[in-house]
């Protein structure tokens, strides 16, 4: 008994217009639907697509492949390596850059944790972190992989710009101004100015490893939006003000600034 | 297409031994792949697009990006579908750049290139793939894409239903439902 035909086989055999009732044949069409269906009325439909396909040599000119050694000589820098790095490798750079705003927020820890209720703390960091690895997540999948839907990718950036908001317009977590001065918008500044440095280095990192494939709109943010959630989160971790009006000055606005960074960035390139 | 240069690897190599060695370092291999697959890159991407340019930059993008992606292959992994992913990525990169799926216009329909064909036969089956392009965009996109991949670049189902990021139930649906809706378009304009 022979092996089962494959698809390409069927599609020859009908095209050749021979018979399909050898077992193997058939073994194949109770299995496959398509061409099962491509095979009903004699093949008609199969001869009508064979003869209306376009030609392989279709669209390619001489110079083709001269534009594409070009096109990968201008892949051998620094960036075209570190896009090219197996993806498990550039989502662990990313990790690790992520973790820089961490770590200095820790190391600066704010006084008022004790103060601080604890599921609320550890909620507001974990959907920061989570918007974060979703943004990241889609900047950095790997490009044989289907896209994700346009409505995944819309959704992350509309969240990545709206909750640092929504976060900072909460009612204060507690009472206790620890820190606070009369300077208000000195502090505001302040915050603003420390989360994004802390965040810029994350934005480089992010945007470097990634492919940067373009096609929707406000795909190039994604890697402000994670930097934004990790300058969130050390800011988190650092500031101890928790007035809406300093959140609202002086850290929700780095998610939009980032963003707002890299969309000049973009139409300078352009 | 230009003849790539000195092939450092006999033809017989399979395409998944093609990209590994590529990814060792063999750039002859890489040209072997694309003189392999752009024409038939090219032919799915065309389907799509309005004019050959168009279809030319997408298929080399596609290598670009198989270029880019290297890294992530696995020998264990069958390559076309893989190829085939990327090129559809860029398609639909393209559709969501334009906000719409394109329908190619009849105007702009592709041409063939070798010239070895009669002039009237020539233009019939130039007029005959412009009312199988109108037939194809009357299909969902999602039927639309399993008949490309599984008509066109002679993928079987289950390598379409990996490329579409789908299960293979899906696949088998979608490709007799695609097929099936096709047949009656053709045969309710009278091309069958």
């Amino acid at each position: 008994m022979g092996a089962d035909m494959d698809c390409a086989q069927i599609k020859k055999t009908l095209l050749d217009g021979n018979s399909l009732a050898l077992p193997e044949a058939q073994r194949h069409l109770e299995e496959c639907v398509a061409c099962r269906t491509l095979a009903e009325d004699g093949g008609e439909l199969a001869h009508f697509l064979a003869a209306a396909e376009p030609p392989l040599a279709l669209a390619l000119s001489g110079d083709s492949f001269k534009k594409l050694e070009d096109q990968l000589a201008r892949e051998k820098g620094l960036s075209g390596r570190l896009m090219s790095l197996p993806t498990a490798l550039r989502e662990l750079l990313a990790c690790t850059a992520l973790f820089i705003p961490v770590a200095i927020g820790v190391a600066k820890l704010r006084p008022d944790l004790a103060l601080y209720p604890s599921v609320r703390f550890q909620a507001e960091i974990a959907l920061l972190a989570g918007l974060a690895a979703a943004a990241g997540w889609v900047w950095l999948r790997p490009l044989h992989r289907p896209r994700p839907q346009i409505w995944v990718v819309l959704s992350i950036l509309g969240l990545g710009l709206f909750v640092p908001w929504l976060l900072a317009a909460l009612p204060p977590a507690h009472a206790n101004q620890v820190g606070v001065t009369n300077n208000f918008v000195y502090q505001a500044a302040a915050c603003f100015l420390f989360g994004t440095a802390i965040a810029l280095p994350v934005m480089v990192a992010v945007w470097s490893l990634g492919h940067r494939s373009q096609g929707v709109l406000g795909f190039g943010m994604l890697p402000a939006i994670v930097a934004a959630m990790a300058g969130l989160i050390g800011l988190e971790l650092h500031c101890p003000i928790t007035s809406p009006g300093h959140l609202l000055l002086g850290h929700a606005p780095i998610a939009l600034a980032l963003p707002v960074l890299i969309q000049l960035g973009l139409g300078r390139r352009r | 297409m230009r003849d790539p240069k000195e092939p450092s690897k006999p033809p017989d190599l399979s395409d998944e031994q093609l990209m590994a060695a590529y990814v060792g370092g063999d750039d002859g291999a890489f040209r072997q792949l694309f003189a392999r697959y752009a024409p038939l890159v090219a032919r799915v991407v065309r389907m799509h697009v309005s004019s050959d340019e168009e279809s030319r930059d997408l298929t080399q993008q596609a290598f670009l990006q198989l270029h880019r992606s290297r890294r992530d292959y696995h020998a264990d992994q069958p390559l076309k579908p893989w190829l085939l992913t990327i090129a559809y990525n860029l398609v639909r990169d393209r559709w969501r750049a334009l906000g719409r799926l394109r329908e190619v216009p009849l105007e702009q329909a592709p041409q063939q290139v070798d010239g070895t064909a009669p002039a009237d036969i020539a233009l019939e089956n130039s007029h005959r793939a412009q009312r199988l392009r109108s037939a194809l965009a009357t299909l969902p996109a999602d039927q639309r894409q399993v008949v490309e991949l599984h008509w066109f670049a002679g993928l079987p189902l289950i390598d379409v239903a990996a490329t579409l990021g789908v299960s293979l139930s899906a696949a088998k649906v979608r490709a007799h439902r695609g097929y099936g809706r096709l047949r009656q378009t053709l045969r309710s304009n009278g091309e069958m």
